[in-house]
Formats: structure tokens, C-alpha cells, sequence
């Protein structure tokens, strides 16, 4: 029976193909031909491990969300072509992923962050092989512990791809660190019991986060050689709470405790949707950081953030119903008002609480990415963007990242965090959250739970 | 002026010799020198400035000046026109001095490369060109010690490319000749009377013209 498998068994068999099918360096260590003669059967260990790889570790997992047998095979190849991204836009010498398909893009330390989690993620899904996931692990973390731009274990927005170098005098990013520190943290916890864990940690343990408060209790968006830390803070809720979770979560360089509540939750509502809400009301902020962490049984201060991001979506779905009158593009139930490309250039596009800056363009990823908090309501895009307008919106790489039909426009761009994001929400979607059930065991992630008291349920 | 050089081709077949290494090395050094400037720099930065990558450039510029403005806690759409030119303006030309800079840094490293191999080829040519010259020469001291030892049966053998053949077969005919005297003396020493041996020593020193 596929979907009568427990979660024990489920786990068991996850950790015999790890220790199982580690890669030759594990296996033979640096004793090499000599160790594997000695010990033959571990040759035939490796045989094994080779056949184990072409069965998809998945298949027989549950979803935590009831979905039809239809909609998951749809999810299923959205999640894989998505995945295409990173194989196709990742250097294969340093292992860093472009921001964008553009030509001429440079790369990005989120979009690599989000590669490494989804190499993970192939791997574990079958898509790619155990040794081949290891190898491009591997090779995007010697290219950050010896070669990538940073400051103080802070990486620059921006390299160079083939160099590491920095490029378009970006600046030092505290929250594209953040999710390149989770994609490090979460990528390393598929591949225990093997040297990536260590160098995740101390690639991790290397950030300076204290240095990025600038004194103060909140974190600057950035910092700049020339012109030192950027005036913006991250002082209200938004895609910051992976940053925050990260640093007080730090053995080695911890920020006060005071720093989890100096940020303001400013709550409004809209269309009866009570919600601490984002500036720009853009899904992705209620997003990002779920990707990773399991907000489902944590409350602070009586708020819970899974719940809020419900709140968010079906905000912003209703947002776009109450608009459709106005743009073409919101009607058939369309709806995803997220930070993306748009005629006029990338956009913080978004919904009532907050800015709500729109003009009729959908980022493709932002129904998809709440498919966490909203299934069926998420799942309606799914299939209109799909199945009416597929021919348009869906290429190789899964669906391109924006279109606004009442400017009959539509790119043929993908976005490295936007293709991210989809990977990573529907491996929880479709794996019984297991993105969330890896990331939330990791030490430094129940240390910031432990010293900001977020109370917590039993899952 | 008495030892003022009146010829400056004093042997044409073996200056001609070298003034053709000269003239082909040094055709080589500016001809690897052209090439590699022509696509080692311009060639970076006709491809850089190209319309397909300046156009790139202009895009990748716009949109991360979006991105920087899509974060920040106060967008404004209705400002974005105006700023964003000259953001995107800002941005595009600190890129590109980052890519000139970027070219010459690499053009650098090709030049400080390409200078140690032609140090090297230079240098080994040098060594080689010149042992023509003063292997003989080196040959041709061991040679006029052995003579000076009384070694009459010397002769010299150069290698099949070295540069100065016809001095040795000169000198290899002087000592030639020496020889024959002298071994013409050592005979008659051996064989004849005292008389006819005078006689002889006579006619053979008369051929030789010395200072004393």
C-alpha cells in the first residue's frame, strides 16, 4: 500500500539510504581501493546503494494536505521542471546559481541558498543521484568557505558566477545571508554523518550576526564598503524572522535576546482578515521564511505566524476578487500579488493589509507558495494557470514568473528565490513537511526557540 | 684612425644569418604582442560593450535598482520614473568600471604572462644563438693551448650548424703546414748527416718570417 506507510517507517528507511548511500570519499574514506579490497563487501554495498538511488524515496510518503491523486502528479511535475531552474542557471565550477534565466545575470547568494536546499530535495525525490546531490553540495561550499565576497561570514547580494567575486557594487546582505545560512543548514541535514555537516556549521558559525545590529536591537537590511551600514532596518514584520531565528540562534555569535522582540508586529485587517502585516502586503514576505521553519505550533505573543500567513493569502485572494472589475488578469479565480517582474519592471506588488502597490500582474509562484495555508484556494491557480493558460505562462522550467494579461504581457524569466520558494513550500506540501521536521531539529534553530520562550505545541 | 671599422659587412653570409633570427624573432614578439592585445583587450571589451550585452547590462541594472527599491520600507510607484533613470545610470556605469576594470585586470595577468614566456623564449634563444658563436670560440682556446703545447696534430672539428666553419678550416691548414715543417725537420734530424741536416734546417726556417 503507497500511502499506508507510517512516519517510523518512513524515517527508517530515509536514514538506512543515508548511511547507505554515502558518497565514495564516505566509503572508502582517503584510504581509497585499498580500504574497499580489504572490506569487499562494502563494494557490494555500493551496488545496493546504486539501486536504492533510482527508487524515489517519496513515493510511498503521504501529504500532510489532502489532495487528490491528480493534483499532486500536477504539483509533483511543477515542483520537479521547477527544480530544472538550478540544475540549468548553476555554475558548474563554483556551484553558485544565477539570480535570473537572463543572459548576463549575476549570481545570487538567496538563489543559491535555495539551490542547495533543492539539490537536497532532488536527491531525497530521485531526481538526481545521491553521489551527483553530494558533489554540487559540495561544490557551492568550498566556493563559499574559500572564495565567495563577504564580510564579517556576511556574503555580498551579488557575485560573479564563474569567480565569486563581487559584482554591481551590491551591498552585504543580512537577509539573503540568512536564507544562503538555511539552504547551507538544511542541504548538510540531508547528507549526515558526512563532512558537509561540519563545514555547514562553520560556515554558519563564521556570521557575525551582532555585527549587522549596528549597535542597535535591529538589523540592518545591508552594509557597504564605501558607504557603511544601509539605512533601512528590518523594524517591522516581513521575510526577517529566518534572520532573526538564525541569529539567536548562534553559539558563537549570538544577538541579545531583546533583538526577537525590537521589531514591531503592526496588525490591520482587510475583508474581516485581522493580520501583522508586511509594508507592501507582497505574499513573499509571509512566505520565505515559512519555507523553512514550521510556524504551525509556535505562538509569540499570542500570534501565531502559520495562521497569519493564511490570513495573508486568503487576504490577498480576496483582494484580487474585490479588483477584478478592474483587471482582467484577477478574474477565473486568479490571484498572487507578490514582489515580481511586471511591465514597468520588478515590483513589490502586494494586497490590503499593507501598500497593495498592483496593476494587474500575478507572480506565478505566489498562489503556489502558499499552498501550505490555502491548498484548495491555492490550488485553483494552480490548475487555471496550468490548464488555460499554460501554453503562455509554463516552459521548461516550470511557470515563468510573472504575466499581466490586461497589458498582454508575459516574460519568459525565472526568478533563482521564486523558483525556490515553489520547490521548497511544495516538498512540504507533498512530503508530509519534511523541509520543516529537518530544519526545525537543527540545534540552532531549537536554541532561538529555547531563549525567546515562543511557546510551542507538540506537532 | 687606425682601427676604424671600414666594412660593417665583414661577413655577409654569417650577419645576414643572424639578421634574420633578429628580424623573424622580434616579428614573432610583436606579432603574439598584436594579437594578444587585439583579443585579449578589445576583444573583451568589443564583446562587453556589444549592443547584446549593453542591453543586458541596462536590464540587469534596471531590475537589481528595483529590487534595492521593492525592500525598502517606503515605495513609491508614482516617484519611480525619474529616480529610477538615474539609479539605473548610477549603477550601470559603476558596472562598468567594474568590467573595465575587470578587463585590464585580466589583461594584466595575460601581459605578465605572456612577458615570463617571452623572457624565457628570449633568454633561451639568446643562449642558443650566441653558443653558436662562442662554442668555437670556447673550442678554439682548448685548440691554440694544445698548439702551444706542441701538439702539431691538432685539428678542429666544429658542429654541423656552428657559425664559423671557415676559421677552422684556416686554421686547421696553418697547422697543417706547421706540421709538415716541422715533421719535415724531424725527419731529416733521423735520417741525414749533420751537414745535410743544417742544410735543410736552413731552407726550412728561411720560409718562416719572424722577428728575431
Amino acid at each position: 500500500m503507497r500511502h499506508c506507510e507510517t512516519a517510523s517507517q518512513t524515517k527508517s528507511k530515509q536514514s538506512q539510504k543515508q548511511r547507505l548511500l554515502r558518497p565514495p570519499q564516505c566509503v572508502g574514506g582517503q584510504a581509497g581501493l585499498f580500504t574497499r579490497r580489504l572490506f569487499g563487501g562494502l563494494e557490494m554495498t555500493i551496488m545496493f546503494s546504486f539501486i536504492l538511488q533510482c527508487i524515489p524515496i517519496h513515493a510511498e510518503t503521504d501529504s500532510y494536505l489532502a489532495l487528490s491523486k491528480e493534483d499532486r502528479a500536477l504539483l509533483k511535475k511543477i515542483q520537479k521542471d521547477t527544480f530544472q531552474y538550478f540544475l540549468i542557471h548553476t555554475d558548474a565550477q563554483t556551484g553558485l546559481t544565477k539570480d535570473s534565466s537572463r543572459s548576463g545575470a549575476p549570481a545570487s547568494i538567496a538563489a543559491t541558498g535555495f539551490a542547495l536546499a533543492s539539490f537536497s530535495i532532488a536527491s531525497q525525490n530521485g531526481w538526481l543521484s545521491y553521489r551527483e546531490a553530494y558533489e554540487r553540495v559540495e561544490r557551492t561550499m568550498s566556493t563559499l568557505e574559500n572564495r565567495a565576497a563577504e564580510e564579517n561570514g556576511f556574503f555580498y547580494h551579488f557575485l560573479d558566477p564563474k569567480t565569486g567575486k563581487r559584482i554591481w557594487a551590491s551591498e552585504v546582505s543580512s537577509i539573503d545571508t540568512a536564507l544562503l545560512m538555511a539552504g547551507v543548514l538544511l542541504a548538510a541535514s540531508y547528507f549526515n554523518g558526512t563532512g558537509l555537516e561540519l563545514r555547514a556549521k562553520k560556515l554558519y558559525e563564521r556570521v557575525h550576526w551582532e555585527w549587522m545590529l549596528n549597535g542597535s536591537l535591529l538589523f540592518s537590511h545591508g552594509w557597504k564598503p564605501k558607504q557603511g551600514f544601509l539605512p533601512y532596518y528590518w523594524d517591522i514584520y516581513a521575510e526577517h524572522l529566518i534572520l532573526q531565528a538564525l541569529a539567536l540562534g548562534s553559539e558563537t555569535h549570538p544577538v541579545p535576546i531583546e533583538t526577537w522582540t525590537a521589531w514591531t508586529r503592526d496588525t490591520d485587517s482587510f475583508n474581516h482578515h485581522e493580520i501583522v502585516y508586511a509594508y507592501t502586503g507582497s505574499l513573499f514576505t509571509y512566505q520565505y521564511s515559512h519555507a523553512f521553519i514550521d510556524f504551525r505550533n509556535i505562538s509569540d505573543q499570542g500570534i501565531n505566524y502559520f495562521q497569519n500567513s493564511k490570513e495573508a493569502s486568503l487576504a490577498n485572494k480576496e483582494f484580487c476578487e474585490l479588483n477584478q472589475n478592474e483587471y482582467q488578469t484577477y478574474q477565473n479565480g486568479i490571484w498572487g500579488l507578490s514582489a515580481s517582474l511586471g511591465p514597468d519592471g520588478y515590483k513589490p506588488y502586494g494586497a490590503q493589509p499593507g501598500l497593495a502597490f498592483h496593476d494587474g500582474t500575478i507572480a506565478s509562484y505566489g498562489a503556489i507558495s502558499s499552498m501550505p495555508f490555502t491548498p484548495t484556494e491555492s490550488m485553483v491557480v494552480v490548475r487555471m494557470m496550468y490548464e488555460k493558460y499554460g501554453s503562455k505562462l509554463y516552459g521548461p522550467l516550470g511557470f515563468k514568473e510573472a504575466f499581466n494579461f490586461d497589458r498582454k504581457w508575459w516574460t519568459n524569466e525565472y526568478l533563482g528565490i521564486d523558483q525556490g520558494i515553489i520547490v521548497l513550500m511544495l516538498e512540504n506540501v507533498l512530503n508530509d513537511g519534511v523541509v520543516w521536521k529537518r530544519f526545525m531539529k537543527l540545534p540552532m534553530i531549537q536554541r532561538w526557540l529555547e531563549r525567546t520562550h515562543l511557546r510551542t505545541k507538540p506537532s | 684612425m687606425k682601427n676604424r671599422r671600414k666594412h660593417f659587412l665583414v661577413d655577409k653570409s654569417l650577419q645576414f644569418h643572424y639578421l634574420l633570427y633578429i628580424v623573424l624573432t622580434l616579428t614573432l614578439v610583436a606579432g603574439v604582442g598584436i594579437v594578444g592585445s587585439y583579443f585579449g583587450i578589445w576583444g573583451s571589451a568589443i564583446k562587453i560593450f556589444s549592443e547584446e550585452s549593453l542591453r543586458e547590462s541596462m536590464l540587469t541594472a534596471a531590475q537589481l535598482t528595483d529590487y534595492e527599491r521593492a525592500r525598502r520600507p517606503f515605495f513609491k510607484p508614482q516617484e519611480a520614473p525619474s529616480i529610477r533613470n538615474y539609479q539605473d545610470t548610477a549603477l550601470l556605469s559603476e558596472r562598468q568600471r567594474e568590467m573595465i576594470r575587470e578587463i585590464m585586470n585580466e589583461t594584466t595577468r595575460r601581459m605578465v604572462g605572456l612577458g615570463i614566456f617571452l623572457v624565457f623564449f628570449i633568454g633561451w634563444g639568446s643562449i642558443f644563438l650566441t653558443h653558436k658563436i662562442a662554442g668555437p670560440v670556447f673550442k678554439l682556446k682548448q685548440y691554440l693551448h694544445r698548439v702551444e703545447q706542441g701538439d702539431l696534430t691538432t685539428r678542429i672539428q666544429f658542429r654541423k650548424f656552428d657559425e664559423i666553419h671557415k676559421l677552422a678550416d684556416d686554421f686547421n691548414a696553418t697547422i697543417a703546414a706547421l706540421d709538415a715543417h716541422v715533421g719535415t725537420m724531424k725527419r731529416m734530424v733521423r735520417e741525414s748527416s749533420s751537414e745535410t741536416v743544417l742544410n735543410t734546417f736552413k731552407k726550412e726556417l728561411s720560409k718562416f718570417k719572424t722577428s728575431n
